[in-house]
């Protein structure tokens, strides 16, 4: 089963370098992901019903990744099908030509692919392959335009996130170097067999290892200061890509610091690793709010505040108690969907408006009668107004941080996300409301990616009051193997 | 093991390679780069080929011939299309006189050696020079990035940090497991060559490949 979610994404790869036809290529995008998602459901069912999934050495997949996995699925599935309108609505306009299609297939399904990869692999050597695969794998996607503006947030992306991501690989070296006396060379990098040898490993190899490590990924998370490439990717690729991007690349990227994370935290204690990771939210948040306040472009809006809220996420994380690992992976899932939603918005607007400018957006309630209350919709979710999805979450976490008594840092980040939340309100209202601009016609341009944009909106909204059973099970489930339920 | 026959050698080659990061500072022509990256892939190899010898671990071989294949052939060749498509008076500028760069560089290998003994002991792994040596290699790497102007220079810092990673590997613990070593190296081949792409499409957007240009994007 594992190796057949594997094959799928890489055979429509595979295909849609054979093919040149734009309609059947969205037809196999389209079919290929339907089938990945059900791959992942099915292996989501097995992992959840209580065994993880394990294939020979290499393909372990528990409660966390099979989470992770259903989620890259599931979006995957709606960039792909957002993507077929989007993709005929730039070459109509003569964005690109109509040849260039294939490759955008090609790359974002070898990207989906390297995540899973990265989700599945039992090696964190291997995670360490595939961690850096998703940016070779993106880094054409984001200067798919070709103009200067895409080349130059591509070429930032690439330099910046491989050179992090080679502080990863050295962490990873620290800790195979730690390892190898113990356990021999063929379990060295192994994460489940390094959690049950934590204690004989070398503690300052350990913690240096994580140091490593924590920079390394934590560039492609985009926790403060190493963010610098995640605002100019995300706004200059196109939008679905930058939907996959924050919704679940991010994700995949902090999955590897947790794993780290939990074999070092096994030896070291959970105070040193959690502390690291809480500070670095911290920080991330902090640096978000300025930015969030003075933007002007609504694509770099939605990527600082996916640096915000992955902020949050490492916070919760960094408090580690049962409550905050819940919230942590339940912010985690509303994060990822109401984002990607909220950046299929933004490419409908950019596409209506033809402008990423704020100020020069105007009267979107009147111009466009789905898009524009969705906006609305999701801008307050994601900026964490009640009775959204995300407010549940955050309210889980700050409390818990209360909870553990650490009224400073929660009262601090509370402040902060208090701030961003009026930040981000003023910016959505202004796209909202006023009178649109002359030259933008009344009505939507694509039927389908409204529909889209309103069904993934369903569950941010419905999360906000109520948590299906199944959720809940599945983040009770997550929050064990923190503990160290190896099942 | 017989190990302590070859340290001699070993720690020998391990100096030269630590050279060849000298030779591209001071290196003021991309060919003499290019040339200098190539001679720092087949001392890898060779280094690679003496610790297979000396230790009877046949992965050694086989890292050595990936070595030999990438980064001492086609990576320098990609380099080396590049340059030649891009490139228009082929001479390197940096932001520091050639003085600072040396004088920077050799602080940051002593720096590497002193701190490398003080935190993970003197002595570690099964090449007591491995290790400084590649985190001299790692720093300087950055320094390269930072500091030459050119694109493709920053491509080669990349691939000397790389190089110092995998300098480290094979000095402390014969490398990593076979699998990841591969992966990595498809990792650095495909990176290597994307950005090879993105240099031809910036070089043809901007007419120039000047970095200074990239710094429209902010806030």
């Amino acid at each position: 089963m594992p190796l057949i979610l594997l094959a799928l994404p890489l055979g429509i790869a595979l295909l849609s370098m054979m093919v040149s036809n734009r309609r059947l290529l969205g037809a196999i995008s389209i079919v290929g992901s339907g089938m990945t998602v059900l791959t992942a459901l099915l292996i989501a069912r097995q992992v959840f019903a209580g065994s993880s999934v394990v294939w020979g050495q290499f393909i372990v997949i528990d409660a966390l990744s099979a989470l992770i996995l259903c989620l890259v699925a599931i979006i995957g599935l709606m960039v792909a099908l957002y993507s077929v309108g989007y993709l005929a609505h730039d070459i109509r306009i003569g964005e690109f030509s109509e040849t260039r299609v294939k490759w955008y297939y090609f790359w974002m399904y070898i990207f989906v692919f390297t995540m899973f990869l990265a989700l599945v692999s039992a090696n964190l050597g291997i995670m360490w392959v595939a961690v850096e695969g998703t940016t070779l794998a993106t880094a054409l996607l984001v200067g798919f335009y070709n103009k200067k503006n895409s080349l130059e947030a591509a070429w930032k992306y690439i330099i910046i996130c491989t050179v992090g991501i080679i502080f990863a690989l050295f962490g990873t070296l620290l800790l195979h170097y730690a390892a190898v006396s113990v356990t021999g060379e063929s379990g060295s990098l192994d994460w489940q067999t390094l959690r049950q040898v934590a204690e004989r490993l070398d503690p300052m190899l350990l913690k240096l290892a994580f140091i490593f490590a924590l920079v390394g990924f934590g560039t492609k998370v985009g926790l403060a200061p190493m963010h610098t490439w995640l605002p100019d990717a995300h706004s200059q690729a196109p939008s679905p890509i930058s939907a996959m991007l924050s919704g679940v690349l991010l994700n995949c990227a902090f999955y590897s610091i947790v794993r780290f994370h939990l074999v070092v935290s096994e030896s070291l204690g959970p105070q040193f690793s959690s502390n690291l990771i809480l500070i670095f939210g911290v920080v991330s948040i902090s640096v978000a709010l300025p930015f969030i306040l003075i933007q002007h472009d609504i694509k770099r809006l939605l990527a600082y505040s996916s640096i915000e809220h992955m902020g949050i996420i490492a916070v919760a994380v960094g408090f580690g108690s049962k409550f905050a690992l819940y919230g942590a992976f339940l912010h985690m899932i509303n994060h990822a969907l109401t984002k990607s939603s909220l950046f299929f918005i933004a490419g409908n607007v950019s596409q209506h408006y033809h402008t990423k400018r704020i100020l020069r957006i105007k009267g979107l309630l009147k111009t466009m009668p789905v898009t524009g209350p969705a906006l609305m919709i999701g801008g307050l979710a994601i900026a964490g107004a009640p009775p959204f999805s995300i407010f549940t979450s955050e309210f889980i976490i700050l409390s818990s941080g209360f909870a553990q008594g650490r009224y400073a840092v929660t009262s601090l980040i509370l402040i902060l996300i208090t701030l961003i939340f009026t930040g981000f309100i003023y910016a959505i209202s202004k796209m909202a409301f006023g009178t649109p601009p002359s030259r933008v016609k009344v009505g939507e341009d694509g039927k389908f990616g409204n529909a889209l944009i309103l069904i993934s909106l369903v569950p941010v909204v419905v999360f906000g009051v109520y948590i299906p059973g199944f959720i809940e099970d599945i983040l009770q489930q997550v929050t064990t193997v923190f503990i160290g339920g190896n099942q | 093991m017989e190990m302590q026959n070859y340290q001699g050698l070993v720690d020998f080659l391990i100096e030269l390679v630590l050279a060849t990061v000298f030779l591209i500072i001071i290196a003021r022509r991309f060919n003499n780069v290019i040339m200098a990256v190539i001679i720092q892939g087949v001392l890898l190899g060779v280094l690679c080929i003496t610790l297979g010898w000396a230790t009877g671990n046949y992965e050694m071989y086989i890292a050595a011939l990936l070595t030999l294949v990438v980064k001492a052939g086609i990576i320098p060749f990609v380099l080396n299309k590049a340059v030649h498509k891009v490139a228009i008076n082929r001479v390197v500028e940096s932001f520091l006189s050639l003085k600072l760069m040396l004088l920077f560089a050799f602080c940051l290998v002593f720096t590497s050696y002193l701190v490398t003994g003080q935190v993970i002991g003197k002595g570690s792994g099964l090449i007591h020079e491995a290790l400084p040596a590649a985190i001299s290699m790692m720093l300087i790497g950055l320094f390269l990035m930072i500091n030459l102007k050119f694109p493709i220079m920053q491509i080669v810092g990349l691939v000397v940090i790389e190089n110092g990673i995998f300098l480290a590997g094979i000095g402390t613990t014969h490398g990593m497991p076979l699998v990841v070593e591969l992966g990595i190296f498809m990792d650095i081949l495909v990176g290597v060559l994307i950005m090879g792409v993105l240099v031809f499409q910036i070089n043809r957007s901007f007419d120039t490949i000047d970095t200074k240009n990239l710094r429209n994007l902010r806030g």
